[in-house]
């Protein structure tokens, strides 16, 4: 059995602001599935993502993870079933390896588990290269790439990447797309912000735009596209 | 006069204890500020207070611990511990101001990254502070910086007490009175060279930190 998450009514207000960043979405996610989320700037993207991600707690309305409130129970372990994974990623100090092995390390796994799911992420991602590098010398794009390694080693239900193709050149765009394919393949929730709508639809079966924070249209990829394209 | 390197000793000692008092509570408390919203007001407060004149602390110290001030049975006035007390206040708002900056940063940015890996409350805590570290140390060690250059404290609460409380600024003020102007030097030299030396180390141990 997947997971389902289920977004009702939610609206947020960044602490301190007067007007709401995402107002009034529902909306229910189901495992197997891409989610594509796409608008024009500071329409809610990457705040319906954290909400998602249980990092903003919702000021208004429910996430509900199939029927639970994780706000109302253990925050933490609800946290550890979810991944999100920044536009703009930030590296620890230390190595690629040591960023990859975060998570793990934070969950407890010990060295020989942290060693073994790292080389199967590395190969997919294709890292090997990277390993012993600084992390925080990396190029913009290898910093989204090792901040989603460090990620998916996590193995979460839930995965919600923030722009994760913004810095990717052509080969490593089609390396990611694969991986996200095989990660719905596998039961997996993936949630993915982009402007590329063209992206977005050839990836995912479902597609949420939102204006100004709420969702303006909605539906199964290929028909959102249709009616994007007829409205101009 | 009193051989260079016991007041040098002396000095080192005294705004050394000072500033580790200081980083005691100030680190705390600019972790307290960072992490609500409703302390800001205070954050205004520290700031403002960044640039307080030495004297002033010293002679509101001065008037705290006389014999017929609320803290005179004490008995600490003109003894190094007033110097200590009135250097590690001094710094406070320093420490404090920078090291809120500091967290309010590592808050917002890594406190996040560790909950998007599922770290506990306490878990992101440490990871803040271990990213934050070499920063919250210069702001520590920019405090040492002041509290040794200081004059104010050191001669009004201290009393400049040859073998007691002469600190290397207040010999210095001393020593230029009497005209004796080569003591004086050097020991001025001596405080530039310790304050370019620290600044030297902090380099190095951000850049070892960095590049680890
Ligand atoms: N930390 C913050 N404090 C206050 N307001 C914020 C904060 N972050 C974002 N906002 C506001 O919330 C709204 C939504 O921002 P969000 O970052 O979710 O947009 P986005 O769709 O991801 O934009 P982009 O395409 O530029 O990434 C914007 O109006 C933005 O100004
Ligand atoms: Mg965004």
């Amino acid at each position: 059995m997947g997971i389902r998450v289920d977004l009702r009514g939610i609206s947020y207000t960044y602490p301190g602001s007067k007007s709401e960043a995402v107002k009034n979405v529902s909306v229910t996610l189901r495992s197997g599935m891409c989610y594509g989320v796409t608008g024009p700037n500071g329409s809610g993207k990457t705040t319906l993502l954290k909400i998602i991600s249980l990092l903003y707690k919702p000021t208004r309305g429910h996430v509900l993870y199939d029927v639970s409130d994780p706000w109302r129970s253990d925050i933490t372990s609800y946290r550890r079933r979810v991944v999100y994974v920044h536009e703009k990623p930030l590296m620890v100090r230390g190595s690629v390896l040591d960023n990859l092995a975060l998570g793990l390390r934070i969950r407890g796994y010990n060295g020989d588990q942290i060693k073994e799911r790292i080389e199967r992420i590395v190969a997919k991602l294709d890292l090997s290269s990277l390993l012993d590098r600084s992390a925080r010398d990396l190029s913009a794009g290898q910093r989204q790439l090792v901040a989603i390694a460090r990620a998916l080693v996590l193995d979460p239900d839930v995965i919600a990447l923030d722009e994760p193709y913004s810095n990717l050149d052509f080969r490593k765009r089609k390396r990611l797309s694969r991986v996200v394919n095989e990660l719905r393949g596998k039961g997996k929730l993936v949630v993915i912000s982009s402007h590329d709508i063209g992206l977005l639809v050839s990836l995912c079966d479902y597609i949420i735009y939102l204006e100004d924070g709420g969702i303006v249209l909605e539906g199964p990829a290929g028909e959102v596209y249709r009616e994007l394209l007829s409205e101009h | 006069m009193e051989p260079i390197q016991n007041i040098v000793l002396r000095s080192l000692t005294i705004s050394g204890t000072a500033t580790l008092l200081a980083a005691l509570w100030s680190l705390p408390l600019a972790y307290l500020l960072a992490s609500s919203r409703r302390f800001r007001p205070l954050v205004y407060f520290f700031e403002a207070l960044v640039g307080i004149p030495t004297v002033l602390v010293g002679l509101l110290l001065y008037l705290l611990l006389s014999r017929n001030g609320p803290l005179g049975f004490l008995e600490l006035l003109y003894t190094p511990q007033a110097i200590i007390i009135g250097e590690a206040l001094l710094i406070t708002p320093l420490i404090t101001a920078v090291s809120y900056q500091v967290m309010l940063t590592g808050l917002s940015y890594y406190r996040e990254l560790a909950l998007t890996l599922g770290a506990s409350d306490r878990q992101a805590a440490l990871l803040v502070f271990r990213e934050t570290l070499p920063s919250l140390i210069s702001s520590v060690v920019m405090g040492f910086s002041r509290a040794v250059g200081e004059l104010g404290v050191a001669l009004i609460v201290g009393g400049n007490i040859k073998g007691y409380t002469r600190t290397m600024t207040t010999s210095i003020a001393l020593a230029t009175a009497m005209g004796e102007y080569e003591a004086a030097v050097k020991l001025g030299l001596v405080l530039t060279a310790i304050a370019v030396g620290v600044s030297l180390v902090v380099r190095l141990v951000r850049r070892e930190w960095a590049s680890e």
